[in-house]
């Protein structure tokens, strides 16, 4: 059962996905169901022997293209709407042991092109108002899976985050004539100590208003509202900043660094959103080695975080770990 | 899937990738090409 229901004190929606409580939960290596179905072998979800890169439907989703009719009466205060979106799942590698960070950057790129195609597809249909893309990675962010997959939530709706943000730069450029990621962006390559990784088409900062000590965001630097906006250069120079992010995390402590990754892109409405500028943000729970950032009482319940470190400290560190990235010739 | 879920492979070459999802849907399992833009219908749910 997946419905949405209304939260009138917030003016969110939130799901509710009862079916998700039976997830397969952190299965052993030999029954992943990411895994290829190998000749012999346990079934997976995937039908063949191997793959290079796969997008399908969750079979746990958050939200179903078919949703039922919801369990409960909707009415004026509580609204409740049948859970109808779409939730994909993608699969970076047949590789059960590897991790984004450790692939070549020509994977990554060919990840672009997969975002690309799904983005393209889901914002076509109707219902879909916003396309998510994301990762969760590591059991510190709550994985229930370890083999290397991030997802899709295709939306009927634009979520509270992006839908603030949106707000907050549509009042931005109405007052300033600019628009507010450019901006910014051009205030964090001007100062440079925040910056982590530059090329020619990117840039990649620990943010001046970091909520988490390693909080990364990637943008690029003309001015583009979606992934769907790049042209070959910049998708390949997107693969390259990914790349020498990811892998300076995983340098910084010495292990497979965890991290929630989400996509910031303009809606799928149809309406204007030409203030909006496409980012990717890291959300990384290490704070030490050994010591996690939670969100407690004041992130959780009053919506402000507290950060134990200085973005000015913490990208340096960061950025010493940058390698160059090489393509294979 | 016999669910009804789709599951869309994408392979690569040289400066392309394919949608070999119609091989699961009763097309050829290496048609269509997709390069960047899909159809607007759901061809593969």
């Amino acid at each position: 059962m997946s419905e949405l229901r209304y939260n009138p004190l917030l003016g969110e929606w939130l799901a509710t996905a009862t079916h998700r409580q039976d997830r397969t939960f952190l299965p052993p290596k030999d029954f992943c169901p990411l895994c290829p179905t190998k000749p012999g072998m346990h079934p997976t979800e995937v039908p063949e022997p191997d793959y290079d890169l796969v997008s399908f439907e969750n079979r746990f989703p958050s939200l179903k293209k078919d949703p039922p009719e919801p369990a409960i009466a909707s009415d004026d205060l509580f609204e409740v709407e049948p859970g109808k979106g779409i939730c994909e799942v993608v699969l970076y590698s047949s590789n059960h042991n590897t991790t984004l960070a450790r692939e070549p950057v020509e994977r990554i790129y060919k990840l672009i092109k997969v975002w690309r195609n799904r983005f393209d597809e889901l914002a076509r249909r109707d219902f879909i108002k916003y396309v998510f893309i994301f990762e969760n990675k590591g059991e510190a962010v709550g994985v229930t899976l370890h083999h290397p997959h991030g997802q899709i939530y295709a939306y009927p709706f634009v979520p509270p985050v992006v839908k603030k943000e949106l707000r907050r730069s549509r009042k931005y450029f109405k007052k300033e004539g600019r628009c507010l990621m450019c901006d910014i962006l051009e205030k964090e390559l001007e100062f440079k100590e925040r910056i982590v990784a530059e090329n020619e088409s990117f840039a990649a900062y620990i943010p001046f208003f970091a909520r988490y000590p390693y909080e990364t965001h990637i943008a690029p630097k003309q001015h583009a509202g979606s992934i769907m906006d790049f042209n070959e250069r910049q998708q390949q120079d997107l693969a390259e900043i990914l790349k020498q992010v990811l892998a300076a995390f995983d340098r910084l402590f010495n292990v497979s660094f965890p991290y929630m990754m989400v996509m910031h892109q303009r809606p799928t409405d149809g309406k204007d959103h030409e203030h909006y500028h496409f980012h990717i943000e890291f959300y990384p729970p290490m704070r030490t080695a050994t010591k996690l950032k939670y969100l407690a009482g004041s992130e959780a319940g009053a919506g402000m975080f507290i950060n134990d470190t200085l973005p000015e400290q913490k990208a340096p560190e960061l950025r010493a770990l940058v390698e160059p990235v090489t393509w294979a010739a | 899937m016999e669910d009804g879920r789709y599951m869309l492979f994408f392979t690569f070459t040289d400066d392309s990738y394919r949608d070999l999802s119609a091989g699961l849907h009763g097309g050829p399992a290496d048609a269509p090409t997709a390069l960047e833009s899909q159809p607007a219908e759901e061809p593969n749910v």
